[in-house]
């Protein structure tokens, strides 16, 4: 089983096949690795298909910290963050 | 044809460009082809159906040509285009389909819509969906997606402060034709007789710096032949999303000098951050014949985020661009690491990741006058020693959107308002 540092990195790997990419968000999401999660939510360049999953995946595991945090990030564009906030 | 997707291809354009009268004349040319038409339209009132109906054999009566009308289907009738789908495949046998949006719909939302479906995008099912549970798009394969553009109103477009209402959101024309360009497969520039060839020549020369993947087709009158936009199988949502040139000038940047027709693009990289007063007033007064510029900076005194920056034509659009990975506690900073090495060779040791990336893209413009410009906006020796806080900064600012609402009745202003800017009052 990868550890969720090699996971995410492989959520964020432009290299990486798509399905792999989206499996290993579902891998974040089954070890309930929020961090991780949440980085891949902030993490600008990112497609945001992806952005959206890791959200999803933080709402699935009611990690309403991560959501929290992401619904008062100014920084982040202003859907994922109103995404973030129904999600709570 | 035998298959078993129907393929589509999608229209887009501003309006006026000729999107109905190129759509008219392929039915009128492919008449052996059994072709059914959605035709979106803002009003209440489908004139461009109409149209259609009135100048080709195809009819409503037949189930052939489905309006879509009082909305646009790049935002509220998303729902309702699938839903128009399914229907329509349920309803009658066909080989094609031809969808033609309204002048203020945005190619990248419908391309989603049409690939991802119900299952797989962020849509609300519909009733229609959620009784029948015919998910449209197992019928239909989005196959090419085409802008036409207007030779004739080309250059005006870009220099054009007009606006237009989709919806509640206000859409700048040139930013739109922007939009337009930049995500699809088939550039039709109609209307080439009303201009000249050295003009064309202009208008294909930044078509191919904006959007460097599509095909580019003159056409006059909207009389194109049907191969160039039927059954191209050249849409790749993928590759349409990361097509347009800024992106690519992103990747590998280049100064591209030497194009032809005074049509060239180059990348400004700083270290230093941007000072508030110097780089609003460049913005205010960017050279018109920057008819493109896209990237992130850093603004002194804003040292947690980046600012995303995207001009087109006359509007320039600000956003909030993600938190400098400076900003995040060290266990954070260290997984970006791992996954993006590259990252410790441009690390500064005191400001890490900050910096601004702008590409610019435009036609004439003096590279070493504008880069210099941008340099002069960038902090001196000693502004880099001085309290940042002190510069008056015009920018806007990201709130939560309830603490703008609080702040409403002061004399604050929203994030989201504040997106489109003005930056000289």
């Amino acid at each position: 089983m990868s550890s969720p540092r090699s996971l995410f990195r492989t959520v964020v790997d432009k290299n990486a096949p798509r399905g792999t990419r989206e499996d290993a968000i579902d891998e974040l999401a089954d070890e309930r690795a929020t961090t991780q999660l949440r980085l891949v939510v902030v993490t600008s360049g990112l497609d945001g298909r992806y952005r959206r999953q890791a959200l999803n995946a933080l709402s699935r595991c009611r990690a309403t910290d991560a959501l929290d945090k992401l619904a008062n990030d100014t920084s982040l564009a202003p859907p994922l963050r109103e995404r973030a906030q129904e999600a709570l | 044809m035998s298959r078993e997707t129907i393929p589509v291809t999608v229209l887009s354009g501003n309006l006026g460009a000729g999107k109905t009268t190129v759509l008219n004349n392929l039915l009128n040319t492919r008449t052996d082809l059994d072709i059914a038409v959605l035709v979106n339209d803002m009003g209440e009132v489908n004139v461009d159906a109409d149209r259609v109906a009135e100048h080709s054999d195809i009819s409503e009566d037949d189930e052939e040509l489905i309006e879509l009308s009082n909305g646009c289907i790049c935002c509220e009738l998303r729902g309702d285009l699938l839903d128009a789908l399914a229907k329509l495949a349920r309803a009658r046998e066909f080989e094609y389909l031809v969808i033609e949006s309204t002048g203020v719909a945005e190619p990248l939302p419908v391309a989603q819509t049409l690939t991802m479906g119900f299952d797989q995008s962020d849509l609300d099912p519909t009733e229609f969906y959620e009784e029948t549970g015919i998910e449209p798009m197992d019928y239909y394969e989005l196959d090419t997606t085409v802008t036409v553009v207007d030779a004739h109103q080309f250059w005006t477009t870009f220099d054009s402060t007009e606006s237009l209402m989709d919806g509640d959101t206000e859409k700048d024309l040139g930013s739109l034709l922007v939009e337009q360009i930049e995500f699809c497969d088939v550039l039709l520039v109609n209307k080439c007789d009303l201009v000249d060839e050295a003009t064309l020549n202009e208008i294909e020369a930044m078509l191919e710096v904006l959007q460097p993947r599509a095909e580019i087709v003159r056409t006059e009158h909207g009389a194109v032949d049907p191969d160039a936009i039927l059954d191209t199988g050249r849409f790749d949502f993928e590759a349409a999303s990361q097509s347009a040139g800024w992106m690519q000038e992103l990747e590998e940047p280049h100064a591209s000098a030497e194009e032809e027709h005074g049509v060239t693009s180059f990348v400004f990289e700083s270290s230093r951050p941007f000072h508030p007063e110097r780089f609003a007033d460049l913005l205010n007064e960017l050279p018109t014949n920057v008819v493109r510029s896209k990237g992130h900076f850093w603004l002194a005194g804003r040292e947690d985020i980046a600012l995303g920056i995207d001009v087109a034509g006359q509007s320039i659009r600000l956003t909030p661009a993600g938190r400098w990975l400076a900003t995040l506690p060290w266990d954070e900073q260290a997984q970006y690491f791992e996954a993006y090495p590259e990252l410790e060779e441009t690390w500064h040791p005191e400001y890490g990741d900050r910096g601004s990336q702008l590409v610019l893209i435009g036609t004439d413009i003096d590279h070493d006058d504008l880069r210099a410009d941008l340099e002069t906006a960038t902090l001196t020796n000693e502004e880099m020693d001085a309290d940042w806080s002190a510069f008056e900064d015009r920018f806007p600012t990201f709130e939560r959107p309830e603490d703008a609402e609080e702040a409403a009745d002061g004399e604050a202003q929203s994030a989201e308002s504040a997106e489109e800017v003005g930056l000289a009052d």
